[in-house]
């Protein structure tokens, strides 16, 4: 009795894997991620990275391995590119708003 | 039907699933396909429960005694512990593959869970290369390797598992090395994935760090295990005899690392973009090489305990992960080229090219010298091997200057250092190094490379204590806060950072280690019962020997009086155990008493009932334990920067935030 019902619990995690593969090939589709989603949630990856690389910047500053002309040099080249990320997020945010909706 | 009848079953379907989600991953990739892309996650997801599966049902074998399979048979005994049997799955070939499969099983599906949304373009590719991987290890078990195969008859006991593998650490060992081993194809998938799609700034570098911290902590962990393993059970007073198994798990370790310090550089300068392919394509090659020596039996090893005649498919599946590997690389060199040049070679990225240098130095220097038996067959006809004199010689100096770089590298300033920056950085260290060179030649120590290893370790903590203590002061000026919890504040937010220093500290105790073991004494001795003989600073009594009957084997025991300094007695038992069943094998229990700055470890050559004599091999192992403890070091300072947040802070968003509205505005 032990070894059927064991060998249906394996039946049914063999035809779950199953499941799993090919689920989304036959579904309506509803449950995904649209597009502008995607590159909204790229962009606000992008932003944090730019963000924690200008927080190690100045802890390589204040830890003196950086000369102030390079510190001030590196750190506007990265807060400039931040402001366009997150210029970027801000038109990207209604497109993913209405495709999400 | 029998419940061991889905374990075939589940490897077919995992290998169905594993070729149809590489498939339809990078169709969904290239398509931009939401619902391929989904297929293909699920299709991780899918494999990952056919192999768990698998697994879960060749671990109940062994548990059950279920002898009517042949791997079962060949690997395992009804006396054996439970914890042996189960450790037993991994004892052979088939189920080496398992385990292999069912790691990976889990960083596929841990690594979809994680990374479908940060990384979404690069997930499908991913998934189509991790889908690959496991379906080379499944197409080896359903095709060459079966461990559910069965055999025409079911035998009363199973032969065994290798004496020598029946030892805690060798149970733990195998699964932390294959974490270690596998974790790597995380990181090398998605950088295929970056190849593929273009994608190969900083994104995949900054997501993959933790994913490659994870396999250098188990690869650490793995290896360390191993010298452990071989240090207590092998009886011959070393922890690494530069075996060729040894040296392919180390392999991919000094890789990995030199990987992991590189990746730095492209993070903060754009640099080394193509150098971050090589290293980990190379990295993940070296875990298929090394699974392959360990496998095929290519070369001669006391660990080749599984020899079969898959080399061929290994060899295969290298030859294919190198050459789509390279092929891409190729590809898209142009959108490799570095953004930023090397400015001076007084600099930090000067100093990390120089540490990845050293790193793959010692790499090709290990990979000569465990290959050349085999490639002096294939040229000469003759097997011409090299010891642990050549791999000493060429390594010691190798390692000390890279021990010089850990310090170096933390301290010295990017771009370009000014004269300013030597002067403020190196100052301290530099006069810490020298005062303990002095000390050391005062002290006695007359070998160079021992006086290289305290003068620079000194020199290395001077450089992390001054990191330390200038990253505290900096948060006390800006926090207001006690020297205490802003050193505590200044780790718990810069763990990553920290976290690393911690490792180079661990590093700093591994190094020590290894160099006091070079000034190991030994002594072998003929005894009878009431005989002393004196080692070093201990004096040993021979209490006569006894015959125990353990588990599944019989021992002979000596009973020894070890006395330091006339300090207190302590009593040390050394065995030699013999495994009637299956492989008739006898294995020697060392005993070790374990000092600080020093270890006791007496060997039972033999012992003769008739008279009670026994031969005693004595090792007297200076600092030994502190490769231990440097290894657990290295496991803390790993977990402190595993544990750092993801990037992005509120503080400083909140800081960006104002310019950015102004510049909107």
């Amino acid at each position: 009795m032990t070894g059927l019902i064991l060998s249906l619990l394996g039946l049914w995690v063999l035809l779950g894997a199953i499941w799993l593969a090919v689920w989304p090939l036959l579904g309506d589709g509803s449950a995904l991620r649209p597009e502008a989603e995607i590159d909204l949630a790229e962009l606000e990856a992008e932003k944090a990275r730019l963000v924690a690389e200008i927080h190690e910047l100045d802890l390589d500053y204040e830890t003196g391995k950086l000369s102030d002309e390079d510190h001030r040099e590196i750190e506007s080249r990265l807060k400039g590119r931040t402001v366009e990320v997150m210029r970027r997020i801000e038109t990207a945010r209604p497109t993913a708003g209405r495709t999400s909706g | 039907m029998s419940v061991y009848a889905l374990g075939p079953i589940a490897l077919w379907v995992g290998l169905a699933l594993a070729l149809y989600g590489a498939v339809i991953g990078h169709l969904g990739g290239l398509r931009r396909n939401p619902r391929m892309v989904e297929a293909a996650v699920g299709a991780v997801h899918g494999t990952s429960a056919c192999v768990v599966l698998a697994y879960a049902l060749l671990t109940a074998a062994f548990v059950t005694d279920q002898f009517q399979f042949s791997y079962v048979a060949t690997n395992a005994s009804r006396a054996m512990p439970v914890s042996y049997k189960a450790a037993a799955v991994w004892g052979g070939m088939a189920g080496s593959m398992l385990l292999w499969a069912l790691v990976l099983a889990g960083y596929a599906s841990a690594a979809m869970w994680v990374t479908r949304h940060r990384l979404p373009r690069l997930v499908p590719h991913a998934a189509s290369v991790l889908l690959t991987i496991m379906a080379f290890f499944l197409v080896v078990m359903v095709f060459s390797s079966q461990p559910f195969e069965r055999l025409d008859f079911t035998p009363v006991d199973g032969q065994g598992l290798n004496p020598l593998l029946q030892n805690h650490w060798m149970a733990a060992h195998p699964p932390s090395l294959y974490l270690g081993y596998v974790g790597w194809s995380v990181p090398f998938a998605f950088a295929i994935a970056a190849l593929i799609t273009a994608r190969l700034g900083t994104e995949w570098i900054t997501a993959m760090r933790k994913w490659a911290l994870v396999p250098f902590m188990f690869l650490t962990i793995g290896n360390l295990m191993g010298s452990h393993w071989a240090y207590i059970e092998l009886g011959w007073g070393g922890y690494w005899g530069w075996d060729p198994v040894e040296n392919s798990a180390i392999l991919p370790w000094f890789v990995g690392t030199a990987f992991l310090h590189s990746i730095m550089i492209q993070e903060k300068r754009g640099m080394l973009r193509m150098w971050n392919m090589v290293l980990i394509v190379l990295t993940f090659s070296l875990t298929i090489l090394g699974t392959f020596v360990t496998r095929s039996g290519i070369i001669e090893s006391v660990h080749a305990f599984a020899s079969t005649n898959v080399g061929v498919v290994f060899l295969s599946f290298l030859t294919l992960v190198v050459a789509v590997s390279t092929a891409l690389i190729w590809w898209r060199a142009d959108l490799l080229t570095t953004e930023n040049r090397l400015e001076s070679f007084v600099s930090r990225e000067s100093a990390f090219l120089f540490n990845n240098l050293l790193l793959l130095g010692i790499a090709f220097a290990i990979w000569w010298g465990t290959f050349f038996p085999f490639i002096s067959e294939v040229f000469t006809g003759q097997r011409i091997s090299v010891g642990p004199p050549f791999f000493n010689q060429v390594n010691a100096p190798l390692s000390i200057a890279l021990l010089l770089l850990v310090g170096v590298g933390p301290v010295i300033a990017w771009r370009r250092a000014s004269r300013y920056n030597l002067e403020r950085n190196f100052r301290m260290p530099l006069a810490v190094l020298l005062l303990a060179g002095v000390a050391a030649v005062a002290l006695g120590l007359t070998a160079w490379y021992a006086v290289a290893v305290v003068a620079f370790s000194a020199f290395v903590a001077a450089t992390i204590v001054q990191e330390m203590w200038r990253g505290t002061r900096a948060r006390m000026r800006s926090q207001g806060t006690g020297a205490a919890s802003s050193l505590v504040g200044l780790v718990a937010k810069n763990r990553r950072r920290y976290g690393g220093y911690i490792v180079h500290i661990g590093v700093l105790f591994v190094f020590a280690g290894i160099a006091g073991s070079m000034f190991q004494v030994e002594q072998r001795a003929r005894l009878s019962p009431g005989d002393e003989v004196a080692i070093g600073d201990y004096r040993i009594t021979y209490r006569g020997g006894d015959i125990e009957q353990g588990p599944n084997y019989t021992a002979t025991v000596a009973n020894l009086t070890v006395t330091e300094r006339n300090g207190t007695p302590y009593r040390v038992r050394p065995e030699r155990r013999f495994y009637p069943t299956g492989q008739e094998q006898t294995t020697s229990e060392v005993a070790i008493w374990s000092r600080p700055f020093e270890d006791f470890y007496a060997i039972l050559e033999a012992f003769d009932p008739a008279t009670g004599t026994s031969d005693i091999t004595l090792i007297v192992n200076p600092m030994l334990l502190w490769i231990w403890i440097g290894g657990g070091v290295m496991v803390v300072g790993t977990l402190i920067s595993l544990s750092s947040p993801r990037p992005g802070t509120v503080r400083r968003e909140e800081e960006i935030t104002a310019p950015a509205a102004a510049a909107s505005a």
